[in-house]
């Protein structure tokens, strides 16, 4: 080769590497470069020349007015869009969002009157329930301002707010809410939440007939009274705890309902609205709501604008800042708050909806039949160790009974020898069970925290004391409930979880509530476990209204129920959530049964007026770059 | 060639129809379903208000039929989940987000891949073809879903460069939300694609027209770029096609973890929810493209070899 050739070969080489190397670091460019405001420093402002600049020209001495001195005032209070005043500390209107993933669920029907289990991020905002609760589940007023029941206890009257108006300027009346009442039985509806205002739970007159299509619509136990104002609800039995079941009565406005359906919230286009919020933009991918002008001072909120932005994962979401609050979800998660030293003090665990997970049995089916098995078992659950080493003392507590402690006739403390960790007595009453088994079906539902580690540890244990091989299998939560609810053309449970680890938290705040879901298959329970002298027991306390004697019941009942072995409790959830340090109000404060910082179940909602309080801090700008 | 495609188009709706029916037996078979009680059971009479509202009363090939009828005539239904809702109103709503990933992620690892496959050929058995098969085969080796994980973990959590979308179509957000999507999606890309080429290139330049052409004195460069490419251009096309489809039917993991709007993360979602209506028409979409572009896949080669000849002539 010539040294012309050689350079030229050398130079031909040295070209292609520097293509190589353009390339390489050109893409790493450019992929950068692409990238958001937030990777690039904003660029320096470029100086005007000298001599482009026109000179300004200066006013003559005369023409300006004389400066005066600026008087000490206080800050001008700030006022946001629809005219409520913010607090002191809170930042200007623009920076009035607040921003969640929501549930994770992309968004469906808004209106838990329309569909409790198809309802997306940002629902139940467009009303005023008949009653809420404040932070301390305590039942106050909602669109209803007074109550009362008649001296036989089975027709209640209650009085509506005459200033809750909806966004078209037409008044919420009775009307409306008999329009909701009569939507949610009609059998053309197919609502999902039928029980919660049937015989056992709401014994609302004629509501189970009109579901079943055996009665006209118009013949249910809800009418409008004397005045639009007044609204007359007939129950079948007494029900003393009927206003509490109301804090779901969210209404739905007749003439909205007739015109669109119960999804009309859903399109920006139909929504109306008399609570804090109306619906601007709504997609399976993102929902944003403003303020609501036309809601009356003490429901218009200090927020401008709420987004919910279904992310799939909530927690990463926070971790990037582009959401105000976010659940903590696994054990990766729980590993991060305990280690991260800014998320730690953000996270904070609260009692969620009192949710208990449990195992339980289908104890028509045998071995499951025999009570000195299912109290055997009972003695293997090492839920102490459960608790410290799987979820974390932070997200769960050791759970001896149903009824977490703070709900109402909760009794853990006196029932906890009951089915207490205790391996010798658990072999001793396998063997005086005089039953033989080998290997058991253990099926998770897949949504349960921690369920399937939890169950492992369980089946574990089983197998380490009385020998039994446990299969844990984890079955996702549709097809799960789907088996477990299946019945038989005879109607009887027809379901193959005989051994099943699953949780159940509150719909509202009443023993009545979390104990009737164990009633029994035979009442149209999820369970099998149909004892006669607990079903009694039910039935004898709901309609009491001497709560000491009516609580007296309600924790014979339980007791019954933990003696009986049909379920073993394991843990009762204390759910964390964790909250950017901007986001302020008073359903945050710690109050009487949430101890730490956080918005209490169910949420930031109108149920409990939190909607309507909570606001961004002024130290916003610390933390958050942009609103999504 | 008419005839050839008039015959792949009659077999594509065949494709269709048997998919179609497929898809309903399994939807119907499958337990659970669209309406299931979640918490506490629905009394009889109540679930039976529910089946009966949206047809799950009638048998799957009854719902199946009415189905293809409307289908004719173009009226894919409304979702069991949106209420009020199209499907095709939602699928439009997904499309755009897809079909831009995808645009972008083909974009920069296509050409990059073939390149890299080229040098990685004419380089062979040296330092430069180790590092880009090296590279490639990590590439097409990793997991996609762990690329994400770290992607997200570094420059998402740590960094903060990038963010998730916010829910709206990717076209109609800032580049921060979508570059380290489509860069991860098309990671996987590049490494098979330079091993396509570069096995291609490898193939072609032992060919004896190859040696002829040098012998003739063409150059290198001449050779490789009018000969050598033209002839390693099939392999190349047979991948384009599903890379394509693939683009346009969505990524699944990049679309759920980066919060995209997308068709993959509108299919999964629509079969956790068993949103049959949404189900069954992605599902004809995915094959209906998939179909077609493996006939457009055909008609190419005729372009690029004249010596395919389609339908047996």
């Amino acid at each position: 080769m010539s040294m012309s050739n050689s350079r030229k070969a050398q130079s031909a080489k040295l070209n292609r590497r520097q293509m190589l190397k353009i390339m390489g670091t050109g893409s790493v460019v450019l992929g950068l470069a692409a990238c958001g405001q937030a990777a690039t420093p904003a660029p320096a402002p470029t100086e005007a020349p000298a001599t482009a600049a026109p000179e300004p020209t200066q006013a003559p001495p005369t023409a300006a007015p004389e400066p005066t001195a600026a008087p000490t005032e206080a800050p001008k209070a700030m006022v946001n869009s629809v005219g409520k005043q913010l607090p002191a500390d809170a930042a200007p209107p623009e920076q009035q969002v607040f921003v969640t993933a929501g549930q994770g669920n992309p968004g469906q029907f808004l209106d838990i009157s329309a569909s409790v289990y198809n309802r997306g991020a940002l629902a139940d905002l467009y009303a005023v329930p008949l009653t809420r609760i404040n932070k301390d589940f305590e039942m106050v007023p909602g669109s209803a301002t007074t109550w009362k029941v008649s001296e036989d206890g089975n027709t209640w009257t209650f009085t509506l707010r005459n200033d809750l108006k909806w966004s078209d300027n037409t008044p919420l009346t009775a009307d409306d809410l008999v329009a909701t009442f009569r939507y949610m039985a009609d059998p053309k509806s197919g609502y999902d939440f039928t029980w919660y205002y049937s015989k056992g739970s709401g014994n609302i007159k004629n509501f189970d007939e009109v579901v079943a299509g055996t009665v006209p619509v118009e013949e249910l136990g809800v009418r409008k009274g004397a005045d639009d104002y007044e609204l007359i609800i007939e129950t079948s039995e007494v029900t003393p705890y009927l206003p509490r079941l109301f804090m779901f009565a969210m209404p739905l406005q007749a003439k909205a309902l007739a015109a669109h359906g119960p999804a009309y919230n859903s399109n920006p286009a139909t929504c109306v609205s008399c609570g804090p919020f109306i619906v601007k933009e709504f997609s399976p991918t993102r929902v944003e709501v403003v303020a609501n002008p036309s809601a009356p001072d003490d429901i218009k909120p200090f927020l401008e604008r709420m987004i919910a932005v279904p992310f799939p994962d909530s927690f990463q979401a926070y971790q990037a800042g582009q959401v105000d609050t976010s659940g903590v979800g696994n054990a990766a998660q729980v590993d991060a708050v305990l280690n991260d030293p800014t998320l730690s003090t953000e996270a904070t665990p609260d009692v969620g909806d009192f949710r208990t997970d449990y195992f339980f049995f289908d104890v028509t089916k045998p071995p499951f039949d025999n009570l000195k098995f299912r109290q055997a078992l009972s003695h293997l659950l090492d839920r102490d160790n459960i608790v410290k080493f799987i979820t974390k003392p932070l997200l769960a507590r050791p759970a001896y009974s149903f009824l977490a402690p703070g709900f109402p006739a909760a009794n853990g403390e006196a029932l906890k020898d009951i089915q207490r960790y205790d391996p010798e007595l658990a072999k001793q009453l396998y063997q005086e069970s005089g039953v033989t088994v080998e290997k058991l079906l253990l099926q998770v539902r897949a949504d349960v925290f921690f369920g399937a580690e939890i169950a492992q540890v369980y089946a574990d244990s089983i197998k380490q004391n009385l020998g039994i091989e446990v299969e844990v299998k984890s079955v996702p939560q549709k097809d799960y409930m789907a088996d477990l609810l299946k019945r038989g053309a005879d109607g009887k449970p027809d379901t193959t979880i005989d051994f099943g680890y699953i949780s159940y938290g509150m719909d509202y705040l009443d023993p009545s509530n979390m104990l009737t879901v164990m009633k029994g298959s035979d009442l149209g329970g999820r369970h099998t476990w149909n004892n006669k002298q607990y079903q009694d027991l039910l039935a004898q306390a709901g309609p009491m209204t001497n709560i000491e004697e009516r609580t007296k019941l309600y924790q014979e009942a339980e007791k019954l129920m933990v003696e009986e072995c049909a379920f073993i409790w394991c843990v009762h959830r204390t759910p964390v959530n964790l909250w950017k340090p901007y986001v302020k109000g008073a359903p945050l404060e710690p109050g009487k049964i949430n101890t730490n910082r956080g918005v209490a179940w169910p949420g930031v909602g109108a149920m409990n007026g939190a909607a309507s309080e909570i606001y961004i801090g002024n130290n916003v700008l610390d933390y958050r770059k942009s609103i999504p | 060639m008419a005839r050839y495609i008039l015959g792949r188009l009659a077999g594509l709706a065949f494709v269709l129809l048997t998919v179609s029916f497929l898809t309903f037996f399994l939807m119907y078979n499958t337990p659970g379903g669209p309406f299931e009680e979640l918490n506490q059971p629905l009394s009889p009479e109540a679930k039976a208000n529910i089946m009966r509202k949206y047809g799950l009363d009638q048998p799957f090939y009854v719902n199946w039929w009415n189905w293809l009828v409307n289908a004719v005539q173009g009226d894919f239904g409304m979702s069991y989940y949106y209420p009020n809702t199209r499907v095709v109103d939602l699928f439009n709503r997904y499309w755009g987000s897809s079909l831009m990933l995808g645009a972008l992620a083909v974009a920069w690892s296509f050409p990059l891949g073939a390149v890299l496959g080229v040098i990685a050929a004419l380089k062979r058995n040296t330092i430069i073809d180790q590092i880009i098969t090296t590279f490639a085969l990590v590439t097409v080796t990793i997991p996609i879903i762990s690329l994400i994980f770290f992607g997200i973990a570094i420059f998402v959590i740590g960094l903060k460069w990038f963010g998730f979308n916010n829910g709206q179509p990717l076209y109609q957000q800032p580049p921060n939300t979508w570059v380290l999507p489509a860069f991860i999606f098309g990671l996987g890309t590049v490494g098979a694609l330079t091993r396509y080429t570069r096995s291609g290139m490898l193939d072609v330049l032992g060919q004896d027209y190859i040696r002829t052409a040098r012998a003739k004195g063409l150059s290198r460069a001449v050779v490789i770029l009018k000969h050598a490419m033209r002839n390693m251009l099939i392999p190349l096309v047979t991948i384009f096609g599903p890379v394509l489809a693939n683009a346009v039917t969505g990524s699944t993991f990049v679309e759920i973890t980066f919060a995209i709007p997308g068709v993959g993360r509108f299919f999964l979602e629509s079969i956790y929810t068993r949103d049959y209506p949404v189900i069954i028409f992605t599902v004809i979409i995915g094959a209906s493209i998939l179909t077609i572009s493996n006939l457009l896949i055909d008609l190419a080669y005729t372009l690029i070899d004249p010596r395919v000849r389609l339908g047996g002539h």
